[in-house]
């Protein structure tokens, strides 16, 4: 991780304090717009102990039948588990300066990191945080633990993070990878506006941990289409390129680049076993928690 | 069809098309800067973008351009304009056909001539033409003729008549045509159709002050020209003998009036029958005619007469041969009567003759030394030159030289102290040039010197040879002692060729019939002067001999002419009754005035003037006009009406408002263009 700097705002700012709490309502806004029992569990169902029975009810999945119990007295009854293992989740977010080039896209990246890190919480597992590039935040990353006071830290490390510098997801994804714990979860919250070939190697080390990766892709809408009908010199927040650009001329050509480079994306991730969510700028995040939650099998 | 500006001085803005290249230097500004997360995506894109607006950068600018050169044409208010007439004919009610039969319309397409073309369409012209229009048929090659009674309203007469019409090989006499269409027309308008290939340079602009005349009286003369779409012709233009003492070359010229270069075939047909061909190749006409010459080696005995030269052309075959004379080439067989054997070579005339005749020993003419009693032979007609050296008594060989040379023999005496002039002068009597009378004393006859010769006049025959080096050599001939002559009158017949410085004639000539006599009144030894060692001698002899040695009709006079034109043949005497052969061995139609016998010659080719069964007198090559061959487009008989009434015979097209239409076009089309251009970079 680079481009992590120091921390001007100080824990106590009411901005930040502000921010805390505007996280922890959206959070459970986000968590609780979902329909109730709709979701599942992020732990794995395999992996628990036996709770008790339960008259069987439609919907209920028939390898929990209790065929034993139908033999001996014809009644219908399912198995119930406790989980066994806890599910250790680590949320990665890309807080590099081409994140802030709309203000919107930022925003629905930082709270999309605390929506996954409040899930995680209320499912009782450990959940950590690493930021990459940005300023304003803890400069190491904050490891996963359970308990409020600890989802308090890393809400508050979240509300005083501003988008700067460049993220360099190669090298960070490495150094989770080398983290994280095995069968544990990593959400990797960004707008991977990196050449795929630079980072998609370093996957690698998640794939050895047996890591369930999840790519969140935050964009804007208007950046991936080329909105606009006036030319305008288009200036990068990370390298200060700047390339003028006739957006009505060059956007059939944008278009097909921008497909590519998605496909590129997809190709990267899924080579790893990766899934993209992508999330669009000032969208509302229910339906990306709900795929979240779905995509946990 | 011409092009030109009605305001030319707009054409000086010319230099705002500076303008839009400028603009197009000063590229539009972009001011606004945004922040943008994607540019990853953009600089992949960049590569391809400035291609595209690299294209859409060069269409631009070619638009703003044109769109300015265009409104600037418009400004100068172009126009075409281009001679036309109505193509409907018979509206004046009178209608004369004009059908040029000069050799020029034998241009063939397809194999068919234009004069075919133009005879036919002619034909069906007069047939189509609305009943009661008067009509006349007028035909011109080297001359016009009126070939209807008048002028009719017997369409099918007038047609038929047309198309028995033969094509000629003589000039193009449209000025002749016209002015016979205006006599036909009295002072009424009319329209004259013409039917040419408008070829040949000067004969439409010879023709403006009738065309003026016939605008005047509102006749209009509409040319229905054909041609070949790319007429092209190689013809021969001149061909003559390359002159020299013994053999030669024919230098021949070709002129190709057609586009591309073409190598034709060309053959030389000597009146022997001898055939000589060379492969030439002869470029293609600019503004000049593409123009070659080539030489043919003439054998060094050959026939003399009118030869010609072909050329091998499809295009206009009329004028593919050129008729030009050749004179006797090569060794003829000469007898020498030796009428003083000498004692010693210095003293021998015919030792001299012998050496100067055949230096080498071989070659050259033949030679025969006989004794005057030998001198009989003559009668057999083997020989072409006989020389009498020094004879004594001439008298046994008078008729047999008489008959000899009025055949068309060459005979030479030559004097000695052997002659006797009473004798001479009673045996030749009707040979010589004038009587005999005595031997002179220039100087002491056993001194040296003499008087020398004067120098003789190099534009004669026999002199010409010396006319680029060698005729001073004449200067130092001197003799001491000289046969005089009767007094004696310069004549066509008789003339003075060779005299001493004092005036003493030294060599006279005189024609009798096709024969030449020519006596020397000197000897050809040593023993009256020192010709025989001079320079000159050699050549001297061999130039009598060639020239005397002529075939033994090839002492006739020879003529050129030209197809069409009146060709005048002065009359020797005693040629009486002489007629005309043409080449097809007919005889033409000639007029006999005091001057000569005239006649016109209609077909190019060998023509012979002669009297009865005698040898001809006279020959005469004749050749089509050269600017009959000539078929390059000459000036349109339209274009030179239009600019003697222009608002009758001249449609405008002004092209301002398309310049104009296509200038807005572009204009748009370049507004729409910078709208969409592409910045700087991407």
């Amino acid at each position: 991780m680079s481009g992590a700097g120091a921390n001007p705002v100080g824990p106590w700012d009411p901005e930040v304090l502000e921010r805390v709490r505007a996280l922890h309502l959206h959070a459970r806004e986000a968590v609780w717009g979902l329909q109730h029992g709709a979701h599942r569990s992020l732990r794995a169902g395999h992996e628990v102990e036996f709770l008790d029975y339960k008259p069987y009810d439609r919907g209920d999945s028939l390898r929990d039948l209790d065929w034993r119990v139908l033999g001996r007295t014809d009644r219908l009854v399912v198995r119930r588990y406790r989980a066994e293992q806890e599910l250790a989740a680590t949320i990665v977010l890309d807080a590099s300066a081409d994140l802030g080039s709309v203000p919107a896209k930022f925003e629905i990246a930082v709270r999309l990191a605390a929506t996954l890190a409040f899930v995680v919480h209320l499912d009782g597992g450990p959940v950590g945080l690493t930021i990459l590039a940005g300023e304003a935040h803890p400069p190491a990353p904050l490891p996963p633990r359970r308990g409020r006071g600890h989802l308090a830290r890393l809400f508050l490390a979240l509300a005083a993070v501003r988008p700067a510098g460049r993220a360099e997801l190669g090298p960070a994804l490495r150094e989770v990878g080398a983290r994280a714990r095995s069968r544990s979860l990593v959400a990797v919250v960004s707008d991977f506006m990196e050449d795929p070939a630079a980072w998609g190697p370093e996957l690698a080390a998640l794939v050895r941990q047996r890591v369930d990766l999840r790519a969140f892709q935050v964009y804007d809408r208007d950046e991936l289409e080329l909105a606009g009908a006036e030319p305008v010199r288009l200036r990068s927040p990370e390298t200060d390129e700047e390339l003028p650009v006739d957006p009505v001329a060059a956007r059939p050509a944008f278009l097909e680049v921008r497909d590519r480079w998605l496909a590129e994306l997809d190709r990267a991730l899924s080579t790893h076993r990766g899934l993209r969510t992508p999330v669009a700028a000032g969208s509302d995040l229910a339906p990306v928690l709900a795929r979240f939650l779905a995509g946990v099998t | 069809m011409s092009f030109l500006f009605a305001a030319p001085a707009v054409l000086g803005l010319a230099l705002l098309l500076a303008g839009p290249v400028l603009a197009h230097l000063h590229r539009r500004q972009i001011r606004e800067r945004r922040a943008f997360g994607a540019l990853l995506l953009l600089q992949r894109l960049q590569k391809r973008l400035q291609r595209r607006r690299l294209l859409s950068d060069r269409l631009l600018l070619a638009l703003r351009v044109a769109a300015l050169a265009l409104l600037l044409l418009a400004a100068a208010r172009p126009e075409v304009r281009w001679p036309e007439v109505s193509s409907s004919v018979g509206g004046t009610g009178r209608v004369l056909v004009l059908l040029d039969a000069s050799l020029s319309m034998d241009q063939r397409k397809d194999g068919e001539s234009a004069f075919n073309r133009a005879r036919k369409d002619a034909a069906t012209q007069l047939r189509n033409l609305p009943e009661g229009t008067r009509v006349a048929v007028i035909t011109y090659g080297s001359s016009a003729s009126l070939l209807t009674p008048e002028l009719t309203e017997d369409h099918e007469l007038a047609a038929t008549l047309l198309e028995e019409v033969a094509p000629g090989a003589g000039g193009t006499d449209l000025r002749g045509a016209l002015l016979l269409a205006r006599t036909l027309l009295e002072g009424k308008p009319g329209e004259i159709l013409v039917y040419t290939d408008e070829s040949g340079p000067g004969v439409v602009e010879a023709c403006a002050q009738d065309f003026e005349r016939l605008l005047a009286l509102g006749s209009t003369v509409l040319p229905r020209v054909v041609r070949p779409d790319v007429p092209g012709n190689v013809a021969v233009v001149s061909a003559a003998y390359g002159d020299g003492i013994e053999g030669g070359t024919v230098a021949v010229a070709l002129a190709n009036y057609g586009p591309d270069a073409r190598e034709v075939p060309t053959s030389v047909f000597l009146p022997d029958g001898t055939r000589i061909t060379s492969f030439v190749q002869v470029p293609g006409a600019g503004e000049l005619p593409g123009a070659a010459e080539t030489r043919f080696t003439v054998p060094r005995q050959a026939e003399g007469g009118v030869a010609r030269v072909e050329v091998d052309d499809t295009d206009l075959p009329l004028d593919n041969t050129r008729w030009f004379h050749l004179p006797r080439v090569g060794a003829s067989r000469v007898m020498v009567v030796d009428g003083d054997p000498g004692s010693s070579p210095t003293r021998s005339e015919v030792y001299f003759l012998e050496r100067a005749l055949a230096p080498w020993g071989t070659g050259g003419p033949v030679v025969d030394v006989v004794a005057p009693a030998g001198a009989g032979v003559l009668a057999e007609g083997a020989h072409r030159v006989a020389w009498l050296a020094n004879v004594a008594d001439p008298g046994p060989l008078g008729a047999t030289l008489v008959d000899f040379v009025r055949r068309g023999g060459g005979l030479v005496v030559a004097m000695g102290e052997n002659v006797s002039a009473e004798r001479y002068n009673t045996a030749l009597a009707s040979l010589l040039p004038s009587p005999l009378r005595r031997p002179r004393d220039l100087v002491d006859l056993d001194g040296a010197g003499g008087p020398p010769l004067a120098l003789p006049d190099p534009t004669v025959d026999l002199f010409r040879v010396f006319a680029r080096a060698g005729r001073e050599g004449f200067a130092e001939v001197h003799t001491r002692r000289l046969m005089t002559l009767e007094p004696y009158a310069e004549s066509a017949e008789v003339a003075t060729l060779l005299r001493t410085e004092d005036g003493v004639p030294a060599l006279v000539e005189r024609r009798i019939g096709n024969g030449r006599v020519l006596v020397w009144t000197g000897t050809l030894d040593l023993g009256w002067g020192n010709l025989p060692l001079q320079s000159v001698f050699a050549p001297l002899v061999q130039r009598v001999t060639a020239l005397l040695g002529g075939d033994l009709g090839g002492n006739a006079a020879t003529l050129e002419g030209t197809v069409g034109e009146d060709l005048l043949v002065p009359l020797p005497g005693g040629a009486a009754g002489a007629e005309v052969t043409g080449p097809d061995g007919r005889i033409v139609a000639s007029i006999r005035t005091t001057e000569g016998v005239r006649f016109t010659p209609e077909v190019p080719g060998a023509y012979a003037i002669q009297v009865g069964a005698e040898p001809p007198f006279a020959r005469a090559a004749v050749n089509t006009r050269l600017a009959e061959s000539d078929v390059r487009p000459g000036t349109s008989i339209l274009a030179a009406q239009a600019e003697l009434a222009p608002e009758r015979l001249t449609r405008h097209y002004a092209l301002a408002p398309l310049a104009l239409a296509l200038g807005a076009l572009a204009l748009v089309a370049a507004g729409g263009l910078a709208m969409r251009a592409l910045p700087e970079s991407a």
